[in-house]
């Protein structure tokens, strides 16, 4: 009879399993010993086990996630305590005949272990794969601007956008956001994936860290992440439906935490208005009121010493999110509200080859005209797209100035990490002042002063240039 | 609609309750968020004239709207 190759996982915790796999790994009939010992209880189906791999340990993926003790530890140069594992891969042969049956078993998975292909030359989307992006970063920027519409280009992943930041300097200093603590006012993050260690709470809300991991929330939460893995989190989300009010509210919360304990350091907004009401008809509106009660408390909490990012807006003339109403797309039309205030800091989107996204909102700004003020990557897998904890394809991927906004954010927690009693006003200017400018010389309305780089900055504040 | 009533820090929310009803405005749940030196912001529900209605009264410094946001 004809035999065919599978890989059986057995579920099975496995105390110490990268220690057990490079026993297995030194030797082949240490291989032999754990694959049979695994498939012992499946003697009944004909399987008979292979040395073609040592029986490879499975880790459960809150696990593997986990953004904190999970796997992503695995950057540092240091050697990671050993974890356990939830199940084992073993690879053997058994009849055709057999297969149907040997799936029913209870704690068991069989899987195909097919023949691969390797493929030649591939390329991802728009012509460039990540291999090449990765090596080209800046050589693929174009010269004199550029615009990224729908169909965008190919997203990239976090290693690129790491790269083109030069997040390495500062970690290789010892600083990546730790001792630093970030507020993301948004719908919600999930706390079983990213380190949310507090936030508002109230008795009939919903604890902080309890969204579910494809929540809005979470996409920021990754973001901040990438320059600063170190960081933690303060979840405050809107109750409901997020109004001017409910921001109002979770302001409030970070203000009393901030009196309490200096905590959180700094706040991360990717939300605002879509449309602009005529001032005659609604002048009281946050967009005409500087004054609005919103604005106000935004800018008691930025007098606290915690610097406030604010997404720039979706409402771009190039290709406006559908959400936008026509009286706020484009210049000077699409950024306002509390995302202009001077004192903010305000966040376009470019993707990773430093052309701005079609529908990144453009200034000048309703409050302050010199608006966005900086520019930071968008459209790559962060929280979304393969591998990562909210899944998806490559077409999944984080997007829009709300995942820009908690970019920069990161880059700001960075620095307060690496450059002790940052004021507000003080690491804005550095931002700037670090920014690589890829429009005309100087501010423009698409990406404001450049795009945000953390090594310029931080070289920049080492000096005392700023 | 949604509006933040702006008001003194001492003022007195059974008296603001009883105004507002009179307009046909109640005061959502949410506690007051103090504000600034002395004042503090009321969430309430009321007719899209509130601003109007409210004009003049002493105990109301002012009158905004609670707008939707969308994240972006």
């Amino acid at each position: 009879m004809a035999k065919v190759d599978v890989l059986v996982e057995v579920e099975r915790r496995q105390r110490n399993a990268f220690s057990l796999h490079g026993a297995a790994v030194e030797s082949a009939s240490e291989t032999f010993r754990q694959a049979e010992s695994l498939v012992e209880k499946l003697a009944g189906f004909g399987l008979e086990v292979t040395d073609e791999i040592p029986p490879v340990p499975m880790f459960a993926e809150r696990v593997v996630l986990n953004e904190t003790s999970g796997f992503a530890l695995f950057a540092s140069a240091e050697t990671n305590a050993d974890f356990t594992a939830e199940g084992i891969v073993v690879a053997a042969q058994v009849e055709r005949s057999r297969l149907a049956e040997l799936q029913t078993q209870s704690n068991v998975t069989v899987w195909a272990n097919s023949l691969l292909t390797l493929f030649g030359g591939g390329t991802c989307g728009g012509g460039h794969s990540i291999a090449e992006l990765e090596e080209d970063l800046f050589d693929l920027a174009p010269s004199a601007g550029g615009i990224d519409c729908r169909p965008f280009r190919p997203a990239v992943t976090r290693g690129v956008i790491r790269s083109l930041l030069g997040v390495s300097s500062v970690w290789r200093d010892g600083f990546r956001g730790q001792n630093v603590v970030v507020g993301i006012i948004d719908e919600g993050v999930n706390g079983e994936i990213y380190p949310v260690v507090g936030g508002f709470t109230r008795p009939d809300a919903p604890l902080p860290g309890g969204a579910p991991i494809t929540s809005h929330g979470s996409m920021c939460a990754a973001d901040i992440l990438v320059a600063a893995p170190a960081a933690k989190l303060y979840d405050y989300p809107f109750l409901g439906v997020p109004r001017s009010g409910g921001a109002l509210a979770m302001f409030q919360a970070v203000l009393e935490q901030r009196r309490q304990d200096g905590t959180p350091d700094l706040t991360n907004n990717s939300y605002g208005f879509n449309a602009q009401p005529a001032q005659e008809e609604a002048p009281n509106h946050e967009i005409w009121d500087i004054n609005h009660p919103l604005h106000r408390k935004v800018r008691e909490v930025i007098a606290s010493g915690a610097p406030a990012f604010f997404a720039a807006g979706n409402c771009g003339a190039d290709c406006p999110s559908n959400r936008c109403h026509p009286s706020g797309v484009g210049p000077g039309k699409s950024i306002h509200a509390s995302n202009s205030l001077a004192e903010v800091i305000t966040v376009a989107a470019v993707n990773s080859r430093h052309q701005r996204i079609g529908y990144s909102s453009q200034g000048p700004g309703g409050f302050e005209r010199q608006k966005p003020d900086i520019a930071a990557y968008s459209h790559f897998f962060g929280n979304l797209g393969p591998g990562r904890p909210a899944g998806g394809g490559e077409n999944a991927f984080d997007n829009g100035t709300s995942a820009a906004a908690p970019v920069a954010a990161g880059v700001g927690a960075l620095l307060m990490s690496a450059v002790p009693g940052l004021t507000p006003s003080k690491l804005k200017q550095a931002l700037i002042e670090g920014a690589i400018n890829i429009g005309p010389p100087g501010w423009d309305a698409d990406t404001g002063f450049g795009v945000v780089n953390a090594a310029a900055t931080y070289t920049l504040l080492r000096q005392g240039h700023v | 609609m949604e509006w933040l009533i702006t008001t003194k820090a001492s003022a007195d929310l059974g008296e603001l309750d009883s105004k507002l009803a009179q307009w046909d405005c109640q005061r959502t749940g949410t506690p007051p968020v103090p504000l600034g030196a002395g004042e503090q912001v009321i969430e309430a529900s009321g007719p899209r004239d509130l601003p109007e209605k409210a004009r003049g009264e002493r105990a109301i410094l002012k009158v905004s709207p609670s707008s939707r946001l969308t994240l972006y």
